[in-house]
């Protein structure tokens, strides 16, 4: 049986951009602003990853980042898993070698998280929707800036570790 | 060759989406369960985290020049001679409370021992407002026991594992307490509020009393109760500027400010309560 062990590099890149994260909202913090970025978690798992690997690279860090969260757990695992089957589903129309594809891609998924959680924290005051709407656009803006820069960094990390890019489901098995 | 039908090609999908519905149906038992072991695999992670943070800290002040640490060890010295002498005026209160007790033949008053946490993570966005610190269960902490700092009030303890616990902090929508104006004994509620960008953290009160004396343009401290024993009364929750009729057209309520310090803290003390196991 052959075991896709590229799912533990984007799992660690997946957990790098979660601590990158805490780290930047821990500064913008005092300012009244957050970053919400994880749109980025499901994209090259799905394309470039065997279905159970992808999924795994998924699931794991929305576990962790579920188990320290008032939500009940397994909300954001749900989410991602969720938006991970549906790049998947849409792999065809998806070119996987094209960073400014990839990035629209990502900006459609970050809103999709992040209308996810929209929905699970309805009932606020009105102070909630103004940062709302800045928390989403600032954090579309960084994801403009981010998302080649993971794309990149977790294409890096394959490259330097001399792993296989562009293996995909239909490759030979060994 | 025939193509696949949809269902057959994707099976690992269906399976995966199968898995999710079993997730929610199944006993909530087995998610906590499975919650606890992913929240204790990652709790060593962010100590170490923690503590690399406090090395490199360490290895900036050692960049200091002499002279500025004569400074900063001369500051301290007076503050240390203003806490000394602080110190024996809290011990002759504390005995005269203990004379006053016995005479009035009264309970003792609730007492806590302040346990010091370094804040590990901070986690501070658009739903929810809560620390991660380094302090757990073996040093004595449960949940619901109250945070403070140098300023006031941080928040309260909500969950505890063995090495680490997660504060909500007073800025959180899920904070809610019992608080009075300092000089008032009569409680209302206080509830965090969301916070605006560019603006300092806040919070609400409602059900305030009618016929609080309040002048305009004056600023009142809003303090602890000190009921549900969580936190003793009089300590700083924020300040209050103005009080309006809520929609009831009854009680009052108001936007409290709180600290800005909030939102950056490096240290907090949980308050065990004194015999509490």
């Amino acid at each position: 049986m052959f075991i896709d062990l590229r799912w533990m590099i984007f799992t660690a890149a997946n957990l790098l951009l979660w601590l990158l994260t805490v780290l930047a909202n821990g500064l913008l913090g005092p300012f009244g602003f957050s970053l919400f970025l994880y749109g980025l978690w499901p994209i090259l798992p799905a394309l470039r990853l065997r279905t159970w690997a992808g999924w795994a690279s998924v699931a794991i860090p929305s576990l962790l980042f579920d188990a320290q969260l008032p939500v009940p757990f397994g909300f954001t695992f749900t989410v991602w898993t969720l938006v991970w089957m549906l790049v998947r589903l849409n792999r065809k129309h998806i070119r996987a070698d094209s960073l400014p594809h990839l990035t629209i891609v990502a900006q459609v998924s970050n809103l999709i998280g992040f209308g996810a959680m929209v929905w699970l924290c309805l009932p606020m005051d009105h102070g909630y929707w103004v940062r709302l709407l800045a928390d989403l656009l600032l954090s579309q803006a960084t994801l403009l800036l981010a998302a080649p820069w993971f794309f990149a960094f977790e294409n890096r990390l394959l490259g330097v570790l001399n792993l296989d890019i562009e293996l995909r489901e239909d490759a030979p098995k060994k | 060759m025939s193509r696949k039908p949809f269902f057959l090609s994707n099976w690992p999908l269906w399976l995966i989406g199968a898995f999710l519905v079993l997730w929610w149906l199944a006993p909530i038992g087995w998610r906590a369960l499975t919650r606890d072991i992913f929240a204790g695999f990652q709790a060593p992670l962010w100590a170490a985290h923690a503590r690399m943070s406090d090395l490199q800290s360490y290895w900036a002040m050692r960049a200091h020049s002499q002279n500025e640490l004569i400074e900063a060890g001369r500051d301290l010295a007076r503050m240390n001679a203003f806490k000394e002498n602080q110190i024996q005026q809290n011990a002759s209160l504390q005995a005269e409370v203990k004379r006053l007790e016995d005479l009035l033949r009264l309970p003792p008053h609730m007492g806590y021992r302040y346990e010091v946490a370094r804040v590990m993570r901070r986690d501070i966005d658009t739903w929810w407002q809560q620390l991660l610190i380094r302090k757990g269960a073996e040093d004595g902490l449960a949940p619901g026991m109250g945070v403070v700092f140098e300023g006031g009030v941080v928040g309260r303890v909500r969950e505890v594992s063995a090495h680490t616990a997660i504060v909500d902090l007073v800025s959180s929508r899920l904070f809610r307490m019992a608080a009075n104006l300092e000089g008032d004994g009569r409680p209302f509620t206080y509830q965090g509020l969301h916070t605006l960008p560019l603006e300092t953290p806040q919070g609400e009160v409602r059900d305030v009393p009618p016929g609080i004396p309040m002048s305009t343009g004056e600023t009142r401290r809003i303090v602890t109760s000190g009921l549900g024993g969580v936190f003793p009364e009089g300590l700083t929750l924020g300040t209050v500027d103005v009080l309006e009729h809520g929609n009831d057209g009854l009680f009052l309520r108001g936007q409290i400010k709180l600290d800005p310090r909030l939102m950056d803290l490096q240290e907090v003390s949980v308050l065990v309560p004194i015999g509490a196991p």
